[in-house]
Order: structure tokens, then C-alpha cells, then sequence
């Protein structure tokens, strides 16, 4: 007799399991409310809109000597714009203070110094993050290829962006905790369980029908969130400055990237990310079969790997390095500021290259051995 | 159809549970007595496939109770079971349909149908968390006979339930062995005694006694309290 599978019908029940939590459903409208309002306050912040027009009138302006002149016409000593008419330029000053270093005399400042400057910082960022010779070849072939004098934008929708997508993660990381979590724990606690086991698709046909659940819940919540932001400042303050060099945001790297290929990373970082910890949530909850303890074990986990990555000394280079994977320390903007690379194949690779990569891998690696552990789990107690 | 055991054992560290049991048991209903801690729902675990004995085999037809084969023809009640709060009776039935293997158009008659066995036809759109205790044992029920079962496993099926439905399912059991192997576990001697045409007695981990019990070998109860004094 043909088996009938019915994962379709096991799909939707099981989806409609996870959406009929309460607590995951008000958590989810929660971070959907604030996904547009943190579009407000990300790209704007104090900032009245017309300073936000007035900073728009020296974009896509080369930053050369003439530019640096007429800031320094406009500001003081400590770089602050002195004229309310000149507000345009108060958004260059942490930039060049940035590049310069705070305590600088900033009344002489050429484009040779900035450009100078630059790459005195990046040298030091090389011994900091004790790179190879190879790789500061890598490095140095890569900034032959970013455009100079870079091209001045005001950064606000870019910086918003970045900001807001991160923020993403962790509302990612509160809502799968939430959500996904019981997905597999729920029978053991509900005592559902032996009914489940005892039928012809309680194994194999139930348990990627979990999987494929708990990861449409991830992907369709993260569309949402990213998509509610990434909408809501696109219509309030337009896509600009997405098409200049990215070293306009983030001086020191090396990357031949636009803020907006950055934005495009994050998002995938984001994305693949959100999956990632979505199959540790059901990997957990599988082998722990407690939604509480599931939950703490991710959360936890995550600030953790965090406080871990974030202190781990860079001369355990190896260590630190693969650590530094981890989307709560990868998943920032400053990703463009990671040196270090990943050497496969004879062929250098960015960590963002790589995380991404490796997020999927061993999320696939956690669903099919977390299939090995559901096939082998016994029902034990009374 | 006969489901056999041979010198079945299951140990759990330093305490054995169920102790080289050897049974079989064929079409019609078999009544399974023991006090708590007999080794009873251990035993039913391990005749689902659930669990896996600590030595000894189990078959079924030839087919081996971890096979999906074996699920297909499988029923089973646990005793001490959940439902989701936030389901309908009737999406509680359709997911366990599912499970069983019902397409959509085969789960929606079958549903009825066992909402009409169960007696919960007016309940079966109300969420199982407005169910009384009784009422979702009889949910229980209804999915542990939705694929029409040839081994039908049932561990306290009738706890919970008012005697008046004690009696029904007690029938409806009945009727279930003429065309099942059923094995019924409950601490009621009534319903064994009217349900049942085979016997077995467990303690500590053993077959205490086994066969038919016939009226004129006196009162099962009284034979049964004995086995524990």
C-alpha cells in the first residue's frame, strides 16, 4: 500500500501550532510596531529635517582639498560648525575627526593628511589583528581598487539602515527564542508524544514538517521586520547616499564596497543569521525537551558567545577569528573593519563571505542530526 | 494477526521493570491487571514500538514494531496523555488524521464519524481547553481507532469518564476486538470481566497469571486482590 505522507496538512498544523502561542504573537507585533518606528528614529534621530536638507546641499562632492578648506572656513578650532547657515558641514566633522584623531589641529587639514592619516590607522589595524604578510597583501591589492578622493554623502539613511537591520537580529533572536523554541519540546511537556510516535508519520514526515514550520516562521518574521523598516525609510527619506564608497561610513576599510552593497550584506548576514539560530532553537528544544530551558540556552548563549567574542584576545588569532563568525558578534555593522581573513582552496575569503556560508551549513548539519537524535529518542517516562 | 512477545525485559539502571515476559496475543480483547508499578505501561510501551526492550523480541505478523508497517495498523491510547489547548477537537482529529495517514477528504469523513462514536459531535469545533476531563478522553479515543486499527493498545482508556460512558466505550471496545488484537490496561475489574476474553495478571515485572477467566471460577476481583497479598 502507498504511503501517504501528508506534509502538507503536518505543515500547517504545525505552523499553526507556533502561531497560536500567544506569547510569540504579541512579541511578534511588538517588533513589528517598532520595526517602523525604529525607522523613524534610526535615520532621523534629533535631527530637525530641515538640518537634514541643508546637509544634502555638499553631497556627491569629491572630498578634496576644496572641501576641506571651506570646512575648515565654516568651523572652529574644535571643528564645530560656528554659523547656524553653514550646518551643511557639521556632518563632516566626526568623520574627519574619525580619520585625524580627536585631539588633531584641525585648522590645517589637507586631503594628503586625510588620505595619509587613513592608511597610518589601517597599518596599525593590520599588527592589531596580527595579519599574515599574505594578508596584507590581500589588503593592499584590495585598496587599489577603492575610488579616491572619496565622494562626500551625508550618511544618516545609510547609518539608519545599517543600525536598524542589526537591531533586526535581536528581535529575531527574542521572537525565534519565543516561537521556536517548543517546537519539538511542546510533545514531551503536552505529553503528546507517545500518540505522536506511535503513527505512521510521526516520525520522518513530522519532524521535517516541524522544521520547515519553525523556518517559515523565521524567514516570513524577518522578511516582515526588515521589510516594515527598510520600507518605511525608503518612503519617509528616499534610498540616498546608497551608491558612494562605503569609507565614507567607515574610513578604515579597505573594502571596494558601496553603503549600499554594505546594507545588501547585512541584510544576508541578517537573513541567513536569523535561520542559523532558528535551527539552534529547535535543535535545543529537541535535545533538551524543555521550551524554558530551550530559551535560556539560546539567549544565554548568544550574550555569551558575545561577551566571549567581543574580549577573546586577537593574538589567539584562530580562535578569535572563527568566534568572531558568530552572527551576535558578526552581524554589526563594522563588519567592514574585519582584517582577518579565511583561507580555502589556496584563496583568501572576508569573514562576510564566510559567515554566511557557514550559518547555512551547520544549520543543515543541526537539522539532519537533530533528525538522527529524533529517530533514536525513546519515550522513558511514565 | 497475532502479536508476540518472547522473554521480553526491560531494565532501567538498577530496577527491572518488565522481566522475561512471553505473550501472545491474537484477535479479540485481552485485559491486562497489575497495581501501580506493575510493569504494565512499560510493557504496552514497548508492544508500540516506543520503547526498546533491554533484551527479548516483539512481533507482529512478522513485522517488526519499530517498522512503519507496524505503525500503519497501530492504535494507541497512552494513560496519562496531552492535547494542545489552542486546537478544535475537530483540528485535534484532522492533525491526528495527518499522522495517521488520511488524505483530507478520508480525515474529514472519519472525523465525523468518530466525533459521532465519541459522543462529541456538538463539541467537536470548541477548543479542547473548554473540555472537561472526560471529554478529552474520549478525544484520546477517537485517535487512537482513527486508522482503524488491527493492534489497538489502551492503557486506562476509561479513567476519567462517568460511568455511564465507562459502559459505552466499554462496548465499543468490545466490538473493536472482534475484527483487533486489543490490549486493555485498567484498574477496573468490571470492565475487564465484561470486555475481556483473555487475561493477564502482572507483578513486579512479571506474568503473575494469564488465561481465560470464566464465571465459574468465582469473582475476578477477589482472585485478582489475591495475586497482591
Amino acid at each position: 500500500m502507498k504511503k501517504n505522507s501528508c506534509f502538507g496538512t503536518l505543515y500547517k498544523y504545525e505552523l499553526l501550532k507556533i502561531l497560536r502561542n500567544k506569547v510569540t504573537i504579541v512579541t511578534f507585533l511588538i517588533f513589528f510596531v517598532f520595526s517602523f518606528i525604529q525607522g523613524e528614529f534610526e535615520v532621523r534621530g534629533n535631527i530637525d529635517l530641515e538640518t537634514l536638507a541643508e546637509y544634502q546641499t555638499i553631497n556627491y562632492r569629491p572630498v578634496d582639498d576644496k572641501l576641506l578648506s571651506e570646512w575648515s572656513a565654516v568651523t572652529d578650532e574644535y571643528g564645530v560648525v560656528t554659523d547656524e547657515k553653514d550646518i551643511a558641514y557639521d556632518s563632516m566633522e566626526e568623520w574627519i575627526k574619525d580619520i585625524v584623531g580627536y585631539h588633531a589641529v584641525l585648522e590645517d587639514i589637507t586631503e594628503d593628511l586625510i588620505y595619509e592619516k587613513r592608511l597610518e590607522t589601517i597599518d596599525e589595524a593590520y599588527t592589531e589583528s596580527y595579519l599574515t604578510q599574505e594578508e596584507i597583501d590581500y589588503w593592499k591589492a584590495s585598496e587599489e581598487e577603492v575610488d579616491k578622493p572619496f565622494v562626500w554623502h551625508d550618511l544618516y539613511v545609510a547609518f539608519g539602515l545599517e543600525n536598524g537591520i542589526c537591531n533586526t537580529m535581536f528581535m529575531m533572536l527574542f521572537v525565534v527564542g519565543l516561537g521556536l523554541a517548543s517546537v519539538f519540546s511542546v510533545e514531551s511537556q503536552r505529553k503528546t508524544d507517545p500518540m505522536i510516535r506511535s503513527s505512521i508519520n510521526g516520525e520522518k514526515e513530522l519532524y521535517f514538517a516541524k522544521i520547515l514550520a519553525g523556518m517559515s516562521f523565521c524567514l516570513f518574521s524577518v522578511a516582515v521586520f526588515l521589510g516594515g523598516f527598510i520600507t518605511y525609510v525608503g518612503v519617509a527619506y528616499g534610498f540616498t547616499g546608497l551608491d558612494i564608497p562605503v569609507q565614507i561610513e567607515y574610513p578604515f576599510t579597505q573594502l571596494n564596497m558601496t553603503c549600499g552593497q554594505a546594507i545588501v550584506v547585512l541584510i544576508i548576514l541578517t537573513v541567513c543569521g536569523s535561520v542559523f539560530i532558528s535551527a539552534i532553537a529547535m535543535f535545543v528544544s529537541e535535545v533538551l525537551r524543555n521550551s524554558l530551558a530551550s530559551m535560556g540556552v539560546l539567549l544565554g548563549g548568544y550574550f555569551v558567545i558575545f561577551a566571549l567574542g567581543t574580549n577573546i584576545p586577537m593574538k589567539m588569532k584562530t580562535l578569535s577569528k572563527w568566534i568572531s563568525l558568530f552572527p551576535a558578534i558578526q552581524i554589526t555593522p563594522r563588519f567592514v573593519y574585519e582584517f582577518r581573513l579565511f583561507k580555502f582552496a589556496g584563496h583568501f575569503f572576508n569573514s562576510y563571505k564566510v559567515a554566511p556560508v557557514a550559518y547555512i551549513a551547520l544549520s543543515f548539519f543541526m537539522i539532519f542530526g537533530g533528525y538522527f537524535i529524533y529517530r533514536k529518542y525513546e519515550i522513558k517516562s511514565n | 494477526m497475532e502479536l508476540k512477545a518472547d522473554r521480553l525485559t526491560k531494565q532501567y539502571d538498577n530496577k527491572i521493570a518488565v522481566d522475561r515476559i512471553s505473550l501472545s496475543l491474537e484477535k479479540g480483547v485481552t485485559g491486562l491487571l497489575g497495581a501501580n508499578g506493575a510493569g504494565k505501561t512499560t510493557l504496552m510501551r514497548m508492544l508500540s514500538g516506543l520503547l526498546t526492550p533491554t533484551s527479548g523480541e516483539i512481533s507482529y505478523d512478522d513485522m517488526s514494531v519499530k517498522s512503519e508497517d507496524y505503525r500503519n495498523v497501530l492504535g494507541y491510547l497512552p494513560q496519562d496523555f496531552g492535547y494542545y489547548p489552542e486546537f478544535t477537537g475537530r483540528e485535534f482529529l484532522m492533525y491526528f488524521c495527518a499522522l495517521k495517514g488520511l488524505d483530507k477528504k478520508s480525515a474529514k469523513a472519519r472525523c465525523a464519524e468518530l466525533f459521532e462514536i465519541v459522543g462529541l459531535e456538538e463539541a467537536a469545533d470548541k477548543k479542547i481547553r473548554k473540555y472537561s476531563g472526560g471529554m478529552k478522553q474520549r478525544v484520546g479515543i477517537a485517535q487512537a481507532i482513527i486508522n482503524r486499527p488491527e493492534v489497538l493498545i489502551l492503557d486506562e482508556p476509561t479513567a476519567g469518564l462517568d460511568p455511564k460512558e465507562r459502559v459505552r466505550f466499554r462496548d465499543l471496545i468490545g466490538e473493536l476486538g472482534k475484527e483487533s488484537v486489543v490490549l486493555l490496561s485498567t484498574h477496573i475489574v468490571s470492565d475487564i470481566e465484561h470486555v475481556a476474553d483473555r487475561l493477564i495478571m502482572m507483578k513486579d515485572g512479571q506474568i503473575c497469571w494469564q488465561g481465560v477467566w470464566k464465571e465459574s471460577d468465582g469473582s475476578l476481583e477477589e482472585f485478582y486482590l489475591k495475586q497482591y497479598e
